[in-house]
């Protein structure tokens, strides 16, 4: 998987950061017996737990907007909508976005440090 | 009568005396839900008063299978009366649990309890075989569910300790056990009135929904303990083993393969349980152990070395989820899991869950949105800061509880709690408040899960039926290679779905046909079903019906073939599948003549406004009959149309023989079911429907 541009140490905070509850994100879980459970998501790293989910659920679209005009990832943004116009299910195209967020979390996390 | 003991224990707090009711008198409702109705309406004259009146009636019910070697059929007890938890009315409801009172009930010789009336102070009761006593309750007052159950197994059991061998009655050949008697019991909720407080027996069954701890609660009914050493009259104890050891054979997966690391989730997304499998999400120890309540071949339960969230399954163990809500979350080491710690605490504060489970990501959001938390609108003291940890939980659930601050709004369930706060309107509009149904939490949504939610708002709770979710959840989770053709799927389900098996539209939930007949049947089906071998004859509602079965040959489960033949083996009866879902449309019409009577019109039977107005964002790959062909889609991202759920609404009462412009029953429906007499009083109260 290619590697974003790296970060600065500022973009790194803002796109870490968490949101305002008007900037939320609307994600969902399915589970076999709870059913659907539907969580707010507040920032980028709760977008990557609820991707972590056996099930998760969510718009892609709003998902690639909230990337990049909400926590204002354009790079990222952009990967994801390359995924989004490849062939597969969803949950194919989750899975594999899940792994781009995963990465550039790791990013964040190494800059951090 | 074989299965039955043939009494009923009626006790009345009021007046403390004990007497008995016949089971015969109450025979054709076959046991359970359809006892505990019949009961109801026989000893509440007046079914409008409040679920903390004294005259309310809770009823608690075994069937003729409890106690005895039936899979997953061996267990169950049903409670019923007057619930305090739905809103804007208090419905009669149910509620039921697992573990061993019911079997310990029946082995001490009787079917069910009947208690009405309100002690003048708090009180218990003390069953040991015949023997019944209301025991003052000073003492156990105050303490959890657990203190209060050791205090009783001591009082019971005396010096012995457990596995000796106790007397518990006059003759000490036959009236022994080495077992501890079987307690249901409040904790603090209850006593403090909580309208989301549990019954609670042994370390965590628990009856959750209806608020029934509250109810007792006002009653000033602590605990009703039960030890019994007698047996059960079983008509053909061959046929009987015989049955068991078929089911085993035939629907479950051999013993080696079960894999202790994997939960039942990541196993068996279907329905009949194929081997011991816990049902907890959080990470087992190596030191634990599968636990099954009576009888029960499954194991969905667990117990730990820590003995923290023992017994604890399914929605316990996941409603307060660190890795949903705690940043880089690693469980730990060192502390208590808060996941098993949160289940651990509910059990004993004796809270029901499902309040909490969507309550703290609403609290999450009211906070983030500024108006709840220190100094805001909403003031309160809970350490926003600690989300997803211990301190979180201890303090939210002590709140509750004790009704301590924002806790005595919240003890009153959240949809309660929004309007206290001036926030019902708005987040029912929104849905921030995901309470769609008669103010309870949302399950399965219902503009996607249609049997569910129509299910739910046509009657009293949520169902907690998940018969169908496989119908739905197997195609999803196996989208790339599902293991029938659609066609096959949906003939799997609706072959064994009398009287309506000729219709197999009723299993598609596509766009087009959500408000249609088809669906009518489906819904009605479901609940005629529930009502009577769920909810009756009391198979376990976790793993019935079990059409879609991944250890059965061609995966076609036990259901139809299955509960006839343990019912007939115990009972000695020739009861078809087919009959026992007409008992249930029986007893679902007794159910709605007591909703009728409480006041409920075709009007107020709708969901909350944001089921109608926003989109849902989920979709489930299921079976779709497109132009007559089957093919599995995705289906979702919808809402309900009020007028065309208006129009279903009207097909439905229409099939139920029920009167469309009011929703309540008529006379001749009444009348076909031998149900005279209920038409008689819905008249007398102008409350009958018009033909």
């Amino acid at each position: 998987m290619d590697k974003f541009s790296e970060p600065s140490r500022e973009f790194v905070s803002l796109i870490s950061r968490e949101v305002d509850f008007k900037d939320r994100l609307i994600g969902s879980n399915l589970h076999e017996r709870a059913g659907v459970k539907t969580i707010s998501l507040y920032s980028l790293h709760e977008l990557y737990m609820l991707l972590n989910k056996p099930y998760p659920q969510i718009d892609l679209h709003k998902m690639e907007r909230w990337l990049r005009i909400v926590i204002r990832d354009e790079e990222l943004a952009a990967r994801i909508k390359t995924v989004m116009e490849q062939p597969g299910s969803d949950l194919e195209k989750l899975l594999h976005m899940r792994d781009l967020i995963g990465l550039r979390l790791i990013q964040c996390r190494a800059q951090d440090s | 009568m074989n299965g039955y003991t043939g009494k009923i224990l009626r006790i009345n707090l009021t007046t403390r005396v004990v007497s008995s009711l016949n089971t015969a008198d109450y025979e054709q409702w076959g046991g359970g839900h359809g006892i505990g109705s019949a009961i109801f309406w026989d000893l509440v004259q007046d079914k409008t008063i409040s679920g903390f009146d004294p005259a309310n009636v809770v009823t608690i019910m075994t069937s003729p299978l409890t106690g005895t070697m039936s899979v997953a059929a061996g267990a169950r007890t049903e409670i019923q009366g007057i619930g305090v938890q739905s809103y804007p009315f208090e419905w009669f409801t149910r509620s039921g649990l697992g573990g061993r009172f019911g079997s310990m009930l029946k082995f001490a010789g009787w079917d069910g309890i009947a208690i009405e009336g309100k002690a003048d102070s708090p009180v218990w009761v003390d069953i040991r075989d015949g023997e019944v006593q209301i025991k003052d309750a000073g003492t156990l007052w105050g303490l959890d569910t657990r203190q209060t159950q050791e205090n009783i197994w001591q009082e019971v059991g005396g010096k012995y300790g457990y596995g000796s061998w106790v007397t518990v009655g006059p003759s000490e050949a036959l009236q022994r056990s080495t077992q501890r008697p079987a307690v249901l019991c409040i904790g603090p909720a209850g006593e403090n009135l909580c309208r989301v407080a549990s019954l609670i027996h042994d370390a965590g069954n628990g009856a959750g929904q209806g608020g029934f701890g509250g109810v007792w609660g006002s009653k000033k009914l602590k605990a009703v303990s039960v030890i019994g050493t007698g047996n059960i009259p079983v008509a053909d104890p061959k046929a009987l083993i015989e049955a068991r050891l078929w089911a085993i054979e035939n629907f479950i997966s051999p013993l080696d393969e079960f894999d202790a690391s994997k939960s039942v989730f990541a196993t068996m997304p279907s329905n009949l349980r194929s081997f011991p499998a816990p049902l907890v999400t959080w990470k087992r120890s190596e030191q634990s152990r599968p636990q099954s309540c009576t009888g029960c071949q499954a194991g969905c339960r667990s117990r730990f070395d820590t003995a923290l969230g023992n017994e604890s399954s399914c929605k316990e163990s996941y409603y307060y989820t660190p890795s949903w809500l705690v940043k880089d979350y690693v469980p730990s080491s060192d502390g208590p899991d808060p996941q098993a710690l949160a289940a651990d605490l509910a059990q004993k504060y004796g809270i029901n869950v499902a309040e909490p489970e969507t309550g703290i990501l609403y609290l999450r959001d009211l906070n983030k949105l500024g108006v709840l938390g220190p100094g805001k609108q909403i003031d309160c003291d809970l350490p926003f800061d600690k989300l997803g940890h211990v301190e979180f939980i201890e303090r939210l659930l002590e709140m509750i509880a004790y009704r301590q601050g924002i806790g005595d709004d919240m003890a009153e369930g959240f949809y309660r709690a929004a309007a206290r706060w001036g926030r019902l309107d708005e987040d029912q509009k929104t849905g921030l408040l995901n309470n769609c149904y008669w103010g309870l939490t949302m399950h399965y949504d219902p503009r996607g899960s249609l049997e569910w939610g129509y299910g739910t708002i046509l009657g009293d709770r949520d169902i907690n039926e998940h018969g169908f979710c496989p119908l739905y959840m197997i195609p999803t989770m196996t989208a790339k290679n599902p293991p029938l053709s659609a066609e096959d799927f949906v003939q799997l389900f609706s072959e064994r779905m009398p009287p309506f098996q000729d219709d197999p539209l009723m299993l598609d939930y596509s766009d087009g046909n959500m408000y249609s007949e088809h669906i009518c049947k489906l819904v009605a089906w479901h609940r005629h079903y529930g009502r009577f071998w769920i909810q009756s004859a009391l198979f376990c509602d976790f793993q019935y019906p079990d059409f879609f079965n991944w250890a059965a040959q061609g995966y076609k489960g036990i259901t139809g073939e299955g509960e006839p033949k343990f019912f007939n083996a115990v009972t000695g009866k020739n009861l078809s599948f087919a009959e026992g879902i007409e008992i249930g449309r029986k007893i679902w019409n007794l159910d709605h003549a007591i909703w009728t009577l409480q006041g409920r019109h075709r009007n107020d039977v709708k969901f909350a406004d944001y089921i109608y107005d926003i989109p849902n964002e989920v979709k489930f790959t299921m079976p779709v009959n497109n132009n007559g062909q089957w093919e599995y889609a995705a289906v979702g991202g919808r809402k309900v149309d009020r007028a065309q759920f208006e129009e279903f609404k009207t097909r439905y009462y229409e099939l139920e023989g029920w009167d469309p412009e009011t929703g309540w029953p008529k006379r001749s429906t009444l009348g076909d079911l031998g149900l005279g007499n209920v038409a008689d009083e819905l008249e007398s109260k102008g409350r009958l429907g018009k033909e």
